[in-house]
């Protein structure tokens, strides 16, 4: 009998084991998974902004969006993700509650050096530091692409590069540690729940771009003497179309990434995933969510502009709208968020036209305004869920006073640092090309090779 | 920098198992990786102007 029972209970831990491990390899492949498809998202905006470009500046529109995919990634390694967990109390950067917080925690997890170096490199005990990072490095890329449209065909690559560094790595970090990390302020003192990132990412990404296209300027003929806006085309807007498609086939890994998978080093639970704030969540439910904003945002757009740019843009800012809700709202009211989104789409993107603020792709308004948009709508339709995990009566609930803080800080922290970088750059003489090489296009001027070295054919004529 | 375990068998490995854990290798190769998105940042600034300046 005691032989039997020895037996069974080596069996029972084995069992244990392996459940375990598999846990942990789930983990780790579900995020790893998470990194190639936001890659998409580059690919799209890649593709978005060359086609929303004029021919004589295709490819160093390219170019700038590709260098700050890379630029971010290293910056991000180096300090961007020390910020991420060393100041979600503020500054000058204590412990909070759930003790993975703090510059100590952040020290001891988050530099390439010393003792904390283990977790940032090949590490046979260490299934989730990498690839949980590698998700994070992305949203951090994808909150610098964001703003890299807005300034196409005039802006300086290096000048750029350095904004897109500090947008990257630092301005939205400093926004996630707050507002989208269990210990954030925002999070403890205000209840913000922003599961999709509408704030941290989107709302950060789109008033960057305000502060730096405040000196930056508008392009040359953008405007005419009496104020009023002329309407520049880009060269493919079938490439700006797909593009757009890609950055929503990328959203699908970005939104998987924000949740937290069971079995791995920060999991809130065993056998479910919950998001970023702990609180329980399903794949599932987000899918219903997910495309019914789509579907929402495209409709609302379409019947508004009948415009593919903007039915492609709507589809984008239907899930931006819906983003900070997207684990709680129910589909329908899902829907009806994003349709608004969608309809208000266009009309608020010739509001900063009408300060002589020239966006080229609307990035401001699809990112930030919609993103003010979604956290706000969230306020007011899911007040007094708990927005985030605790015993009953202890963990904050969301509440429409505390999303619109969130907004005003996400605002703040995006256009600030934009704002003051770029008045630096621009003191610089790295901001803004020459008006003769803005007027040549900047590819001649200074791309090694051409995009359409043998032109592009007109249409043939009807009788040919 | 060598294989950081002894014996240098994979079985010897329990945790981390870059090149040079353990040691202060990271820190510099950490440094220099900085330094060179420095330099190409600063080199990139230069050439760019040089080409503005040939359509002044």
């Amino acid at each position: 009998m005691e032989e039997q029972i020895a037996e069974l209970v080596a069996t029972v831990a084995e069992l244990k084991a392996s459940a375990a491990t598999t846990n942990t390899i789930f983990a780790e492949t579900y995020y790893y998974l998470t990194i190639p498809l936001m890659i998409f998202i580059h690919a799209g905006f890649l593709a978005y902004e060359m086609g929303a470009s004029r021919t004589k500046n295709v490819l160093s529109s390219g170019v700038k969006n590709i260098l700050a995919f890379a630029f971010v990634l290293p910056t991000f390694y180096f300090f961007g993700w020390w910020v991420y967990w060393g100041f979600p109390t503020g500054i000058p950067g204590a412990a909070g509650p759930n003790g993975i917080s703090g510059v100590e925690y952040a020290s001891s997890i988050a530099w390439a050096w010393g003792e904390s170096a283990q977790y940032m490199g090949p590490n046979i005990a260490d299934n989730a530091s990498g690839v949980f990072w590698g998700a994070f490095a992305m949203f951090a890329a994808t909150t610098a692409s964001i703003m890299s449209g807005a300034l196409i065909e005039r802006i300086q690559t290096v000048g750029f590069v350095i904004l897109a560094i500090v947008l990257g790595s630092f301005a939205w970090v400093l926004a996630a540690a707050w507002g989208w990390h269990a210990d954030g302020w925002l999070v403890q003192k205000f209840g913000v729940h922003d599961f999709g990132a509408a704030g941290v990412v989107h709302v950060i990404a789109g008033f960057f771009a305000l502060g730096v296209l405040l000196h930056l300027g508008p392009r040359i003929g953008k405007f005419n003497a009496d104020g009023s806006a002329n309407h520049i085309a880009g060269h493919n807007l079938p490439l700006t179309a797909v593009g757009l498609m890609l950055i929503i086939a990328g959203f699908w890994g970005f939104l998987m990434a924000c949740l937290i998978v069971p079995g791995e080093a920060w999991s809130w639970f065993g056998d479910k995933f919950s998001s970023i704030y702990g609180t329980p969540m399903t794949l599932s439910g987000l899918s219903f969510n997910i495309l019914m904003a789509m579907g929402g945002g495209t409709i609302g757009a379409w019947l508004v502009t009948r415009d593919p740019f903007w039915m492609m843009s709507g589809m984008l800012a239907g899930i931006i709208a819906t983003a900070s809700g997207l684990d709680i709202y129910w589909p329908g009211l899902t829907f009806v968020i994003a349709f608004v989104a969608g309809a208000i789409l266009s009309p608020a993107a010739r509001i900063p036209e009408r300060f002589g603020i020239d966006d080229a792709v609307g990035a401001v308004t699809v990112h930030g305004t919609i993103g003010v948009f979604g956290l706000i709508a969230l306020g007011v339709f899911a007040s007094g869920f708990p927005s985030l995990q605790g015993a009953a009566g202890d963990a904050p609930t969301i509440s429409l006073y505390g999303q619109i803080i969130g907004a005003i800080v996400f605002v703040l922290v995006g256009f600030v640092p934009g704002y003051i970088v770029a008045g630096i750059l621009k003191m610089l003489g790295m901001l803004r090309v020459p008006e003769k090489a803005e007027i040549a296009g900047l590819d001649p001027v200074k791309v090694a090779s051409a995009a359409y070295p043998e032109g592009i054919p007109p249409s043939a004529a009807p009788a040919e | 920098m060598g294989f950081p375990f002894e014996p240098a068998s994979w079985d010897a490995v329990t945790g981390a198992m870059y090149m040079g854990a353990g040691g202060s290798m990271t820190l510099v190769y950490t440094l220099i990786a900085a330094a060179v998105c420095v330099y190409a940042l600063w080199r990139g600034h230069s050439k760019e102007h040089a080409l503005y300046d040939k359509h002044k």
